[in-house]
């Protein structure tokens, strides 16, 4: 019997919503699975639906919005050339930041989806195996379709009547592409999750994938902060790239996805000439295929999901290595170690300072900022430590419940899940310390100031994790749902001021005053006293 | 010492916000012996089993571990029993080996409980599974890892939440007789499950859970009086016990009606 495709919709619209709700109980953590909490999370699965879409749409609008109004009320008057340039770089913020939307609102719902055991409960019923193919596909692309195809239609309209039909076209199309591309990249990450998220066996492949992990930051990175950069540098970026040679200037104009706001740029400008209109078109056509390329990837891996395992380690005959057991501390820790960097979504936590730290100072030296920028960047970054605190719950997943049946008392849970986070901290703090010793010897008490400030750190995710714990054991609120809770939220950034950013406020003041180095370090050594009492008073 | 009670639980009571999920439930469990809590699903067992286990706090009642309160001291609790909950989820992304060596950690075990998990492992056949990650191991093997978790530091108490599903035939065997060397060497194991036959088979006392209330308790031959079924299997027993045997006649004849258009 043959399924009209209304019908595999709304089977669509089960699975989708099954695929929520693993979602949601993916990051619910310490909260027992009792029936109050299953119903609590089934609730957000529905409100998930809802708000997720209604929020990305405002992205959407927001950001055509600003687009718009940057390249109708240009800053400064400009020649034709540099007024073309400001709004390719405009429509590239634009398309770029869609993206980077689109990427992370699917990413993890794209890994879940992709899970063979969701088709389980399909499989017993009597589906077609292109009927399953067709639910699973219609599922896929509920997960994006509100964003996707409402930026594509709001792109059209507004740019339509606000700027002109042909560049809201090229603009749309472009988008489309771009889309595509990003839904390829993040369908295959998905696809290799499972034997990207495998333990490594030797220390060759763990070096491996720790490269791989700080590249996928710096992606990361990049994506974060360019597209929020363009438009606040964007003088300065014109500046950079007219100051560079024609030839390099021509070939970055020429390649995607520079190219196609550019010659979106050059349609509403009007600075149009038959040489670059043939070149970009080329290059367009090239963008083009690649997205139809990513189109077709996509709908392989989709289409073949429903009976696909993916591929796990066949069992084979061992030699017995040595069983190595540790103090009791030590194996908690080693295993959150292990949890944290086999999860690519959390293990990005170890090198977000770095990387972010790296991204600025490249920044910093390519547009020679004054150096206060590539310090107060330093304020950001150890809030956003502080802060993800409570995300490193979730390391532990559903096997919380098991974490809790060990005679493993609640505050060495804490403690262990803060030191990761105060070793990422004191990994960002080498950094930045080796940075200002080669390149900005006057700043680098920031750095010292940052080193000495560990306990600070440790203390302060340590009374985070621990609220959350409380939170979620005591008051079975979820994991989840803390990011609503304002009172929770307070707390949290009240801490991340408190114990995070505190000494490097107090040095910048010291810094600005012209007192010597010798009071901001001998501050920071105080406050770490007064965070130990702290520590040490806590329940 | 023989007969020295384990655990007691007394007018046990559980509130999920409204909902209530276990009503005054009181029982004990002596050394020596394998007390079974035989329930439908949903009638209140795994919430009892990890309110002794120190995993839910208790609305109201008292429960003592070998004379420590869970609620008081969980961590006490937890050292002297080994606990297997009723839906496994471990670590995937740590191997089977790793898993071990972290609950060995926690455990405060040395060096010297390789050569029993090795034991156990053999016993149950996952030795060829000892580098694979959990996450990519069937149900049944799974549950293995919980058991050799549970096991591991040989506890007087044994807490098992239906720890037979997804087992095959000869690790349940293996893993029956383990229960029963267990309580020979004086340990107490408290058990639940909604399956008669293995109830009727392992149980040396039998509690009876139905609504979150205990409705009879005793052994197979004192649960038979209670029921006047002297001849009656376990199933026959339950169904007198719980007077659920009428609704169940008319469902199956209803059933029988459907089919049979």
């Amino acid at each position: 019997m043959k399924r009209r495709l209304k019908e595999l919709w709304k089977y669509s619209g089960i699975l989708y919503r099954e695929m929520l709700y693993r979602t949601i109980m993916l990051q619910q953590t310490y909260a027992s699975t009792d029936p109050e909490a299953v119903k609590k999370v089934s609730r957000s699965a529905t409100q998930m639906l809802y708000i997720h879409k209604i929020l990305m749409l405002m992205m959407v609008i927001i950001m055509i919005l600003s687009t718009v109004f940057f390249i109708n009320y240009l800053p400064i008057p400009t020649s034709p050339e540099i007024k073309t340039l400001s709004i390719a770089l405009a429509f590239l913020s634009y398309i770029s930041l869609n993206a980077f939307l689109l990427f992370f609102l699917s990413i993890v719902q794209t890994s879940i989806l992709l899970s063979p055991d969701l088709y389980q409960p399909l499989l017993m019923l009597n589906f077609s195996d292109e009927e399953l193919s067709i639910i699973a596909l219609l599922a896929y692309l509920r997960i994006f379709d509100a964003y996707v195809f409402g930026s594509l239609i709001l792109t059209v309209i507004t740019f339509t009547f606000m700027v002109n039909p042909l560049t809201a076209m090229l603009l749309a199309i472009s988008l489309g592409a771009t889309h595509l591309i990003t839904l390829w990249v993040i369908t295959a990450i998905s696809k290799s999750y499972l034997r990207f998220s495998a333990p490594e066996l030797s220390k060759v492949r763990l070096l491996i994938k720790i490269l791989v992990i700080i590249g996928y930051t710096l992606v990361f990175a990049l994506l974060y902060v360019i597209p929020f950069m363009i438009n606040n540098v964007l003088p300065i970026i014109i500046k950079e790239f007219s100051s560079l040679p024609q030839i390099y200037r021509t070939i970055l104009l020429y390649l995607p996805p520079l190219s196609i706001a550019y010659l979106a740029a050059i349609v509403y400008v009007g600075t149009i000439n038959a040489q670059s209109l043939v070149y970009l078109s080329l290059s367009f056509a090239i963008y083009l295929i690649i997205s139809w390329r990513c189109y077709k990837g996509i709908l392989k891996i989709i289409l073949a999901v429903p009976y696909t395992s993916w591929p796990t380690p066949q069992p084979k005959t061992v030699i017995p290595k040595e069983f190595r057991v540790g103090k009791y501390f030590q194996g908690l820790l080693i295993k959150d170690f292990k949890l944290l960097i086999r999860q690519v979504n959390y293990a990005i936590l170890l090198f977000l300072g770095p990387v972010l730290f790296a991204v600025y100072a490249i920044i910093y030296h390519v547009m020679e900022m004054p150096p206060m920028m590539l310090v107060s960047i330093m304020y950001p970054i150890v809030l956003v430590l502080s802060m993800s605190a409570v995300n490193i719950l979730g390391i532990e997943g559903r096997a919380a419940e098991f974490l809790l049946s060990l005679p493993v008392s609640l505050k060495d849970i804490a403690k262990s899940k803060s030191l990761l986070i105060t070793f990422s901290y004191i990994i960002f703090g080498l950094s930045a310390t080796g940075y200002f010793a080669i390149f900005l010897k006057d700043q680098i008490v920031y750095g010292i100031v940052v080193l000495i400030n560990t306990l600070g750190m440790f203390v302060g995710s340590y009374k985070i994790i621990r609220k959350a714990i409380r939170y979620t054991i005591e008051t079975g609120v979820l994991l989840t749902d803390l990011s609503k809770n304002i009172s929770f939220l307070l707390y949290v950034t009240g801490i991340a001021i408190l114990f995070g950013i505190l000494p490097l406020v107090i040095t910048s003041i010291i810094m600005i005053l012209a007192r010597p180095i010798q009071e901001a370090l001998l501050t920071a050594i105080a406050l770490q006293l007064g965070y130990f009492i702290t520590y040490k008073l806590s329940k | 010492m023989k007969n020295s009670v384990m655990i007691s639980v007394k007018g046990l009571v559980k509130y999920y916000g409204t909902m209530r999920g276990v009503d005054g439930v009181s029982f004990e469990v002596r050394a020596g012996e394998i007390y079974g809590l035989l329930g439908p699903n949903g009638a209140g067992k795994t919430t009892t089993l990890k309110i002794i286990a120190g995993l839910l706090k208790p609305t109201a009642g008292e429960v003592r571990v070998m004379g420590i309160s869970p609620v008081e001291d969980p961590v006490a609790v937890k050292k002297l029993i080994g606990y297997v909950p009723e839906e496994v989820v471990l670590y995937d992304s740590l191997t089977v080996m790793e898993f071990f060596e972290f609950v060995a950690s926690v455990r405060g075990l040395d060096q010297s409980v390789w050569s029993w998990i090795n034991t156990l492992m053999k016993s149950f056949e996952i030795m060829q599974y000892m580098y694979t990650p959990i996450g990519a191991l069937s149900q049944g093997t799974k549950q293995k890892v919980a058991i050799i978790a549970a096991l591991m530091h040989k506890p007087k108490i044994l807490i098992l939440d239906e720890p037979l599903k997804g087992l095959d035939a000869r690790s349940a065997r293996i893993f029956k007789e383990l229960m029963q060397l267990h309580i020979k060497n004086n340990g107490a194991i408290l058990f639940s499950t909604h399956i008669m036959d293995i109830a009727e088979s392992i149980c040396t006392r039998i509690g009876i859970i139905y609504n979150g209330k205990i409705l009879a308790e005793g052994s197979v031959e004192d649960l038979r009086r209670m029921a006047n079924e002297p001849t009656g299997d376990l199933e026959e027993v339950f169904l007198a016990l719980t007077r659920e045997r009428e609704e169940v006649s008319h469902i199956i004849e209803e059933l029988r009606r459907e089919l049979s258009r």
